[in-house]
């Protein structure tokens, strides 16, 4: 095994290390090392993959109108999801011979322009006209990524849950309001790392918790507010004055529900029934590194950002899993096997920089190949032919490499640039996890998007709103409300939003008052309450009798005595950052 | 992918459904307790 490599990445300059265990598992599917360090590996893949934004346009075959994540006006030929998905057109007939006079990305580009892109991706999608990559989902308006569910706007990744907005990876759960990283709740609205909860709002890492407000690392609760216990007549006199029907009061909840989160110790991970792991968001798993978000069965992954039921021996992940094996360097790739430098695809095998693709096998350079085999830039091979060319191929890639506006260059074995992708910076995810300046992006030599011109006025001013849901008249369904940021953030801000009537009815039924932000801040908004992918070595927060910052008081007796806790973990919390942050013995010791 | 992997994956998701099934229970129950 070769010893430890420091290495400076090609992209950010910094220096970054690929351990023995890096470079076994590269010699083992035969590519070579990376030049970019994790995270810039990580944004460059996300800028293959669209965020939230949707447009308005029209069917390059059938010329109805759809609703795209493609900008109109692009290079892309762009077919409604039920043509993309019929018979009449073969991404085969845009074969091409591959060119040894020019660079193999450039020519991928160009092959991605010509074949016929899906406005949306997804199947067995019943009214929901505006969901994106969702699958058997029914009556749902504004879901990304969402699986057997129904009834659900504004979400994304929901599974198995019905009645649940604005929520954000949350499964199993029935009327979720505000939810994040979630499972099996009912009538709970604002809820972050909970599980099994029933009527409640505002918590944090919650447990089995039924009627509470305000809570943080409660377990198996009942009448609770703000951590302290209550009689059943005392919480109903309570949520008398906690009504979030009124926007004021929800504002004071919002308030109390932070400093009380800050005033509370948090464990360094969320680590549930898994062994020799490090990173966040993990449950069931084993002998990981760096990972983020690894959920049922991920076993022996690094550099892994949300990947999901049995996922193994893979590198260099966003979104992945459903059986997938040996995958390097892919985003949103699932079900699929031995399968490198991969945007989009399911139930590939053998495949070498594909974009999207179904059920295929052994293609090198492909877009959108549906249960074919043997196929190199979108054109059939022989299986002899197939295995002649690659090599070839491989060889013109490092003589004739891609080198982009500042000089970064792009051989065999890296993933597929930045400014070559389908979606500019700031509308991919890149943005959501990597989020750059208009300025910083051009000077990379990346595209950007600005916002189009709105032609919408707003009618209501959020201030104007009326405070408490119960006064809100149906005729709010017409008006255009103003976004409280004005466009004046960093997060897509859409300036403006309007109702829609189930949208409304969920709000009355949930008892919370009208929203005064558009669904892309809320939806940052609710984010923050996750860190982001970055590990940091940290000691535990806990001196003895209390928190090193002198805020909370322990109220056992830990194993280090009245000495500070000398416990050191690998944490997304960054050292300047204000929560309290105990390793794994003193959290259980205080609160479990 | 091995036949092992296929049952871990099915043994994931009836974990799944379960949770789904058992807590669409408690719901019910829940609600008949108000």
């Amino acid at each position: 095994m070769s010893n430890a490599e420091n290495k400076t990445c090609q992209n950010c300059e910094q220096a970054f290390v690929i351990e023995p265990e890096d470079f076994a598992f590269y010699k083992k599917i035969n590519v070579p090392p990376p030049s970019w360090c994790p995270p810039c590996r990580s944004m460059r893949r996300l800028a293959w993959r669209e965020e939230r934004t949707l447009y308005r346009g029209v069917c390059a075959l059938c010329k109805k109108p759809t609703i795209s994540i493609y900008a109109p006006g692009g290079p892309f030929t762009v077919y409604c999801r039920d043509c993309w998905k019929s018979d009449v057109w073969d991404p085969g007939t845009y074969g091409r011979d591959y060119d040894f006079s020019r660079p193999f990305f450039e020519q991928f580009r160009k092959l991605m322009e010509a074949v016929p892109q899906p406005a949306l991706m997804g199947s067995l999608i019943e009214n929901s006209e505006y969901s994106h990559a969702c699958r058997s989902c029914k009556n749902c308006y504004f879901t990304f990524w969402c699986y057997l569910s129904e009834n659900s706007q504004y979400s994304f990744a929901l599974l198995f849950s019905r009645d649940s907005y604005d929520s954000y990876v949350t499964n199993n759960s029935d009327h979720a309001y505000e939810t994040l990283h979630s499972n099996r709740l009912y009538r709970v609205r604002f809820a972050y790392f909970a599980d099994e909860c029933l009527d409640s709002s505002f918590l944090f890492d919650c447990v089995g918790c039924t009627d509470c407000f305000g809570c943080v690392n409660l377990r198996k609760r009942k009448y609770a507010v703000f951590n302290k216990r209550l009689s059943k007549e005392e919480y109903a006199a309570a949520m008398d004055y906690w009504d979030l029907g009124s926007y004021v009061r929800l504002q004071e909840a919002k308030q109390k529900f932070r400093e009380l989160y800050l005033s509370m110790p948090h464990r360094y991970a969320h680590v549930v029934n898994s062994v020799n792991v490090s990173g966040d968001i993990i449950r069931n798993t084993k002998d990981c590194r760096v990972c983020f978000s690894a959920l049922d069965g991920v076993e022996n992954c690094a550099y892994l950002y949300f990947g999901a039921i049995n996922l193994k021996d893979s590198y260099d992940v966003n979104a992945g899993g459903d059986l997938c094996e040996l995958l390097y360097e892919t985003v949103a790739t699932t079900n699929s096997q031995n399968t490198f430098w991969s945007a989009g695809g399911r139930g590939m095998k053998n495949v070498r920089y594909g974009n999207f693709g179904s059920e295929a096998s052994d293609l090198f350079g492909c877009v959108n190949i549906k249960k074919k085999q043997y196929y190199i830039l979108n054109k059939q091979y022989t299986k002899e032919e197939y295995e002649a060319l690659v090599p070839k191929i491989i060889e013109h890639m490092n003589a004739m490499p891609y080198v982009d506006a500042r000089g970064r260059v792009y051989k065999y074995g890296e993933f597929f640039p930045p400014e070559l992708s389908m979606f500019a910076y700031n509308e991919s995810l890149a943005a959501t996890w990597y989020p750059k300046m208009k300025d910083e992006v051009l000077r990379e030599g990346w595209r950007w998007r600005d916002s189009s011109g709105r032609d919408y006025a707003v009618t209501r001013r959020p201030e104007d709103l009326p405070d408490h849901i119960r006064d809100v008249g149906d005729e709010i369904l017409k008006e255009t409300i103003g976004c409280a940021h004005q466009g004046t953030c960093d997060e897509q801000c859409a300036t403006a939003f309007r109702l829609t009537p189930e949208e409304l009815s969920f709000y009355r039924d949930m008892g919370v008052a009208l929203p005064r932000l558009c669904p892309s801040c809320r939806h940052a908004e609710r984010l923050a309450w996750r860190n982001r992918y970055d590990l940091w070595r940290r000691k535990c927060s806990c001196a003895g009798a209390k928190s090193g910052n002198d805020v909370y008081r322990n109220t056992v007796a830990h194993f280090h005595g009245q000495g500070s806790c000398s416990n050191e973990f690998e944490t997304t919390f960054a050292p300047d950052r204000s929560e309290i942050v105990y390793c794994d013995e003193c959290y259980k010791a205080e609160l479990l | 992918m091995k036949l092992l992997d296929r049952l871990k994956r099915l043994r994931y998701l009836a974990r799944m459904l379960w949770q789904a099934g058992r807590f669409r229970m408690t719901i019910f129950l829940h609600k008949i307790k108000r």
